[in-house]
């Protein structure tokens, strides 16, 4: 049986309201995520002793860049993605949890930003 | 209606305050030593949950899972584990983007925060961030295939579960040793 109104079925959103988005993209995210962490774990442990002109030689190198400009966006996607659904279950106003919700997107996007145009700061 | 937001009742239907239920909780455990098991049925049950309170007591009613009475399993640890260095690395990617804004900006402020870095206190944050992120991506790695259908035996779940964590550790040593 369903208790669903047949418009409700058709247009799939289910009582979230949004579907199976956001489910969707938390594992797509994850799965670009999965080579561009172990790279950037084997990668970043030779820069951190570093100087910086050899610091600034290895972001500025074109590889190192896509590879760093694409973790930040998926890491920091997957990261807002994640800490909604840690959100959404621990708090249970409603008012706190959207705020929280809405700030935490906030900040991540920052630093995301923050670290895209870093990297395109010293690569151009 | 007792603070659980629960109407209670005898097997008559007759309503019975907190005393009461202490008195027939004796009377029904006393029922469940004398009754073999496999013959228990629950019309045996001397007491009578029913009916839930009014809205506003819906939310005092106890949430399930009951943690303070839950026995720690590998799966309920790991399942937590995954939440808990998810927002580690979240916190860590932060620090990873003044880090790159340290290299674009350059002088003092790179100085100092790579002095950190290296420092001991630095370092071990670091090795704690790379034992999460390794941790998070094995695990991960599990779920993903749970979520196309693979590894749902019991068996299966612990023998993964184990070599995700035996996988941090090796990957951990392998990035900081090699």
């Amino acid at each position: 049986m369903r208790l669903e109104l047949p418009l409700a079925r058709v247009k799939g959103l289910g009582t979230s309201g949004e579907g199976s988005h956001h489910w969707w993209r938390q594992r797509l995210s994850a799965l670009v995520l999965i080579p561009l962490t172990f790279w950037f774990l084997f990668s970043i442990v030779d820069q951190l002793g570093q100087g910086h002109y050899m610091v600034q030689e290895w972001i500025a190198d074109p590889f190192t860049a896509c590879c760093l400009i694409l973790y930040s966006i998926f890491m920091f996607y997957h990261a807002q993605l994640g800490l909604q659904v840690v959100i959404e279950d621990y708090v249970h106003n409603r008012g706190i949890r959207l705020t929280l919700v809405l700030f935490s997107r906030a900040v991540l996007l920052l630093f995301g930003i923050l670290a895209v145009f870093s990297v395109l700061r010293i690569a151009l | 209606m007792n603070t659980l937001g629960f109407k209670m009742s005898n097997a008559k239907g007759h309503a019975i305050g907190m005393k009461q239920l202490g008195t027939m909780a004796q009377a029904q455990i006393l029922l469940l030593y004398i009754i073999p098991k496999e013959k228990y049925h629950p019309q045996f049950s001397i007491i009578c949950f029913s009916e839930f309170g009014e809205t506003e007591n819906l939310s005092t009613r106890p949430l399930s899972p009951h943690l303070q009475v839950y026995r720690p399993q590998i799966t309920s640890v790991m399942s937590i584990l995954h939440r808990i260095t998810g927002v580690i690395i979240a916190l860590g990617a932060i620090a990873i983007s003044l880090w790159i804004e340290s290299v674009a900006r350059g002088g003092a402020w790179y100085e100092s925060l790579s002095g950190f870095l290296v420092s001991v206190p630095g370092k071990s944050l670091l090795i704690i961030w790379t034992l999460c992120t390794a941790y998070h991506l094995c695990n991960g790695i599990r779920h993903l295939a749970w979520d196309i259908g693979y590894g749902f035996e019991i068996s299966q779940v612990y023998r993964t579960g184990k070599l995700v964590v035996l996988l941090a550790v090796i990957i951990t040593a392998g990035v900081w040793l090699i």
